[in-house]
């Protein structure tokens, strides 16, 4: 499934303005504040102020911060998002189950993130994220805070998971070995838009993208806004 | 003089305080209950007038707390996630209004409304229906009074709720009614059982505005409170018994509300 985003946001220091096609799992690369989480805030709908043409799809999203519900256990946690979207009960807390397993939480699930680790709540957060069934996954930095064990745990499910689905996937981080065995390709955001190029992530001047599936469209051009913002 | 000698001069005068604070609270509520005999006390709430006065209390009671629930609820919510503006700080003065605003005004401000020549008396007069010196008048005065407290608790309970679990409930697919039901109603859930008891205690203790606009009509509109001041000088002892049950059911209240509370919060498992 192919979805095209364009997206224009007013921040205080820079705009963030993308257009982009999403096609499987893209990674989005580049410094804190660069406004990689502004994009995918913006697609999960939390950016009431964002413009372009967003598309409203049922998002599974993973915040900066966990987000998990304090009163429910893990399990329910996870089970959440089924059960809103109407699957079964039984069938949901099956998903989440297995999901939690996946992500070596099978003695957690009946905890309350208040009894967790933060390295524990960052993967019920991950596998709530993950519900089966989405139309697009975000996930901002999946792998913050993880010890190396549990980021492995969190790769191979993540991987496990859009492997599964036909969804596309775009994944906010800084763990390029990483994002790249999971990822078709590797966008680089610098102020607010996708550097034209991805050399500064694989070391060597070829860009990534075109060998990816993911188009980046350039943002001159392309988009009607950027007269205003081109001179920078 | 030395800094240590500062602080324990210090130290005694906040001891002194607290203790001279305590005192006030508690000798009157001690005086009080020693006043009569448990015996005496037991007698005079036997009788019909007392036993009436209790029965009018509580259902008045009970009433206005389903009425604030269920109209101070929405806003409560509506007050915490609303978008900031002037609009919302009206809202919010209009809902406070009733609580810096003296009983006896509030009463004689609903008897205007309701009373015959009123806006609301005039509009229900061709249906016969007359609200001032009835039961419902008790209800609506103890909920105007009353309701601000819910209110207050409420919104700061909901507005407590964490926006990065507000967030991720926006996007797992559950619509607005699921996720108040499921996040935001047991996430404030302490707060709202705190108000409530709040508001409660503050009916049970309305006297002001009742008396304006609902009268003291023994076994009709007298509650606890105007029974207690009705009796005082006819027979002190009836009235010191309907306030020590009055103190005790008060004190009940706050701490059923603190047992709950401390036990139903899900941070405390």
């Amino acid at each position: 499934m192919t979805t095209a985003i364009q997206l224009r946001l007013e921040r205080p220091e820079f705009n963030v303005e993308v257009a982009l096609r999403l096609e499987g799992a893209v990674a989005l690369v580049g410094r804190s504040g660069s406004g990689k989480s502004s994009i995918i805030r913006a697609l999960a709908g939390l950016e009431p102020a964002a413009r372009g043409s967003i598309p409203r799809l049922e998002v599974g999203y993973l915040g900066q911060r966990d987000g998990l519900f304090p009163h429910m256990t893990a399990l329910d946690n996870v089970a959440f998002p089924l059960k809103a979207t109407g699957v079964r009960k039984r069938h949901a807390c099956a998903s989440a189950r297995e999901s939690l397993a996946a992500l070596g939480l099978s003695a957690a699930v009946d905890r309350r993130p208040g009894e967790l680790s933060g390295g524990q709540r960052r993967r019920v957060a991950l596998a709530r994220a993950l519900a089966p069934g989405r139309e697009l996954y975000l996930l901002d930095e999946p792998f913050a805070g993880l010890d190396l064990d549990s980021a492995t745990l969190a790769e191979k499910f993540i991987a496990e998971r859009i492997s599964g689905s036909d969804a596309p996937c775009l994944i906010a981080g800084h763990d390029v070995p990483r994002l790249r065995r999971i990822c078709s390709s590797i966008l680089r955001v610098e102020r607010g838009r996708i550097a034209p190029t991805a050399h500064a992530i694989n070391g060597s001047t070829e860009p990534l993208r075109v060998r990816a599936p993911v188009r980046a469209l350039q943002s001159s051009g392309d988009m009607p806004w950027d007269c205003r913002e081109g001179s920078r | 003089m030395t800094t240590l000698a500062h602080k324990r001069l210090a130290g005694t005068g906040f001891g002194l305080a607290v203790g001279v604070a305590a005192l006030f609270v508690l000798v009157p509520m001690v005086a009080l209950v020693t006043r009569i005999s448990p015996l005496t006390a037991v007698e005079e709430l036997a009788r019909p007038e007392s036993i009436d006065a209790l029965m009018i209390s509580l259902g008045a009671v009970t009433c206005a707390l389903l009425l604030i629930v269920a109209f101070g609820t929405p806003v409560a919510f509506l007050l915490a996630r609303g978008q900031p503006g002037p609009l919302l700080s009206s809202l919010e003065v209009l809902f406070d209004l009733p609580l810096v605003l003296p009983p006896a005004v509030a009463g004689i401000a609903l008897l205007a409304a309701f009373g015959d020549g009123g806006p609301v008396g005039n509009a229900l007069a061709p249906f016969g229906v007359q609200v001032p010196f009835t039961r419902l008048a008790v209800v609506l005065a103890l909920t105007f009074v009353a309701a601000p407290l819910y209110i207050r608790q409420a919104q700061s309970a909901f507005a407590a709720c964490e926006r990065d679990v507000l967030e991720a409930s926006r996007t797992t697919g559950a619509g607005p009614v699921r996720r108040f039901l499921q996040i935001e109603l047991p996430l404030a859930k302490r707060g709202l059982l705190g108000g409530l008891a709040l508001s409660g205690a503050r009916a049970l203790g309305e006297f002001g505005a009742t008396i304006m606009f609902a009268g003291s009509v023994a076994g009709v509109t007298q509650t606890l409170t105007l029974a207690i001041y009705g009796s005082l000088y006819t027979s002190a002892d009836a009235a010191f018994a309907l306030a020590i049950l009055l103190l005790v059911l008060t004190v009940a209240i706050s701490v059923l509300a603190r047992l709950y509370g401390a036990r139903a919060g899900w941070e405390a498992r």
